[in-house]
């Protein structure tokens, strides 16, 4: 189990947001189940060698979210959400495009500018991979 | 995983017989070297040569003393200073306990090996014509004084927890090993008797041998006094 | 039935040109704690007072449920305690101190645990300690130790010394214990990355005294580093919240403490542009837990 966590500790943030990103990958792509019982919370903290309680923020966090259901003395699962794959990776995605938008404002550019520059990198991101 | 049946009742005997039996295993072979080396000596005692038969009894004495040095450095003094102590007192015992266990594997390899030797003794003397049945008294009184002189050290080792101070009580106790002898050797109740034909139990030789007791009860009480005193066992 | 795996309360000990003072500490079973402070700040007293081997002046302390120093062995049947100057005995072979433990613990010693562990840790069992290197050394006493399954392991510097691949061997392991709820780690470090990754609850130690201790997430949510631009008149200082202020020309990098949103509309306000917002490193809430400490400025 522990190979499909890889957890850094040199990665600037929070071992419990890796660890949150890390689950949403797996549930974003299938590896975990809608509705699977996802390991304990002991079980991965040992597993990935990392505390308890940061795995216990990180599956708190996650039910937040939406991503994880906890039933007390039975365990945690994957939410019951068809769209829950496609929930999360436009979360994500968002996330990087906001980002993108607040950078391009405090440089002064427009969102349209953005849309033009997102075209043109993806236009030549095409052309190295064709080389 | 096993289950853990706690049951301090039953740990505690056997952890003292553990840690004797380690000590008594951790130092068994140059022991028997010893002990090789004194029986030689005993049979020294029994050749013509009076130089021999003095050469036999330096050596003889000489093995009683390195054994009992040997002990108490390696049980006592380097243990701690190689730091096996935290070791040892990271197991399910108290200090007490401890000191007892010392206590014990001291005494059971000296006086084995004192007990052969004494033995070996008394039937050199009785069984050569030459050797006067009256110096069973002198012998005797010296070899307990050999004890004496072992649980002194054992004590010292054990309360100092210092090997300096162990190995200066040592030297001095050797020192005046010679000076006991002559000292035993020079009283009126003991040099008139001992070349006699039988040993003579008068009580000049009793008082001594009652005060040799005494002196060893008094330091092995000593130290289990002051050993539960201690509060830092490290 | 006691819910913790060790408590202390009030604990202090003077020795001679050393004290330690008023320590409150105790951990929940099924947790794992660790300990940092510089040297000499006390971390080994504070395990030996919990090991029973050097007594407290005042002050209680209850080690899974007994009394120290007075049901120590009781309480010592059911620890595991690996310290840094611990030796085992150097001309013996590391058989015959499994032997050894085998004997004392007889119903607590796992032979299959303990092979496994010789393959995992990369050990000769018939190697005498003299011959072993000193990683070697230090993991043949955790294999000595873990394999007797204790409901308390107190480790004094467990991986200082250690290779990074020894060092991987050993953390695994002691993660491996808690897996039972019912066991738990107490551990000091200088390496402050094992204690952030490890750790539910840390508890900071400096000359003696008790700087703080809480759980690894807390601490880490209450500490920031900001990095903000100014101009001349700015009105930012140290107080309460702000530990340290560094200038660098016109940015001024901050080590904030009890951390929420309010303080970043504060620092606007008084003039600063955030540049920068980071978590901060546990050696670096450290440091600056300690320094704030020394320099008696309140929390």
């Amino acid at each position: 189990m522990n190979t499909l966590f890889a957890l850094s500790q040199k990665d600037g943030r929070p071992m419990y947001l890796q660890i949150m990103e890390q689950i949403k990958q797996l549930v974003a792509h299938g590896d975990w189940q809608q509705g699977e019982k996802v390991p304990s919370i002991r079980e991965l903290a040992v597993a990935t060698r990392v505390s308890v309680i940061t795995v216990k923020r990180a599956y708190q966090e996650l039910e937040r979210e939406g991503v994880l259901v906890t039933q007390q003395g039975v365990g945690s699962f994957v939410a019951r959400n068809e769209d829950l794959g496609d929930q999360i990776m436009q979360t994500e995605i968002d996330k990087h495009l906001n980002a993108a938008l607040t950078h391009a404002k405090s440089y002064g550019i427009s969102a349209a500018d953005l849309i033009m520059r997102l075209q043109h990198l993806s236009a030549k991101n095409e052309d190295d991979d064709n080389e | 995983m096993k289950t853990t049946i706690p049951n301090s009742s039953t740990t505690k005997p056997s952890v003292i017989k553990s840690l004797v039996i380690k000590d008594i295993q951790l130092n068994i072979y140059p022991v028997l070297a010893y002990l090789l080396v004194g029986l030689l000596s005993l049979w020294l005692l029994t050749l013509e040569h009076i130089g021999i038969f003095y050469g036999g009894a330096v050596i003889m004495l000489s093995m009683i003393i390195i054994v009992g040095a040997h002990m108490v450095i390696t049980t006592v003094t380097t243990e701690r200073n190689e730091h096996n102590l935290a070791f040892i007192m990271s197991l399910p015992i108290t200090f007490i306990q401890y000191t007892h266990a010392k206590i014990i594997a001291n005494l059971v390899v000296f006086l084995s090996f004192w007990l052969i030797i004494v033995s070996g003794l008394m039937l050199v003397i009785f069984t050569q014509a030459e050797i006067p049945n009256g110096l069973a008294v002198y012998a005797l009184i010296l070899m307990l004084e050999m004890v004496a002189v072992f649980i002194l050290v054992l004590s010292v080792g054990i309360i100092s927890e210092s090997h300096a101070w162990t190995i200066v009580v040592i030297s001095i106790t050797n020192i005046s090993l010679s000076l006991f002898m002559f000292w035993l050797s020079s009283i009126e109740g003991i040099k008139n008797h001992m070349e006699a034909t039988s040993p003579v139990w008068n009580s000049t030789a009793l008082i001594i041998i009652a005060a040799e007791v005494g002196f060893m009860i008094l330091c092995l009480g000593l130290t289990y006094y002051l050993q539960s005193r201690k509060r830092d066992f490290l | 039935m006691n819910d913790k795996a060790f408590e202390m309360n009030g604990v202090g000990r003077q020795y001679r040109h050393f004290s330690l003072d008023n320590i409150d500490l105790s951990l929940a079973k099924g947790g794992i704690m660790g300990l940092i402070g510089p040297n000499g700040a006390g971390k080994s007293t504070i395990i030996r007072i919990l090991m029973g081997l050097v007594a407290a002046d005042h002050g209680d302390i209850k080690v899974l449920g007994h009394p120290m120093q007075a049901s120590q062995a009781k309480a010592k049947a059911d620890i595991g305690y690996v310290s840094e100057d611990m030796r085992l005995y150097k001309n013996a072979t590391l058989n015959w101190h499994m032997a050894f433990i085998e004997k004392i613990f007889p119903n607590q010693w796992d032979n299959q645990y303990a092979d496994l562990l010789l393959k995992k840790f990369d050990l000769i069992a018939n190697q005498k300690i003299k011959g072993m290197s000193h990683g070697q050394r230090v993991k043949a006493g955790i294999l000595l130790m873990l394999a007797r399954h204790p409901k308390l392991l107190i480790l004094d510097e467990p991986t200082t010394g250690l290779d990074p691949v020894a060092r991987k061997e050993v953390i695994n392991e002691l993660m491996a214990v808690l897996a039972d709820e019912d066991r738990s780690i107490l551990f000091s470090s200088h390496n402050t990355q094992d204690v952030e990754q490890l750790s539910d609850q840390i508890t900071f130690i400096d000359r003696g005294h008790l700087v703080s201790s809480d759980d690894k997430e807390s601490f880490l949510e209450k500490w920031r580093r900001v990095r903000l631009i100014v101009n001349e008149n700015h009105a930012i200082t140290v107080n309460n919240q702000i530990k340290e202020v560094t200038k660098i020309g016109h940015t001024l990098s901050l080590v904030i403490n009890n951390f929420d949103e309010h303080i970043l509309a504060d620092l606007t306000s008084k003039g600063g542009n955030i540049q920068q917002v980071d978590y901060m490193s546990l050696e670096e809430i450290f440091v600056a837990e300690v320094e704030a400490k020394r320099q008696g400025v309140t929390q």
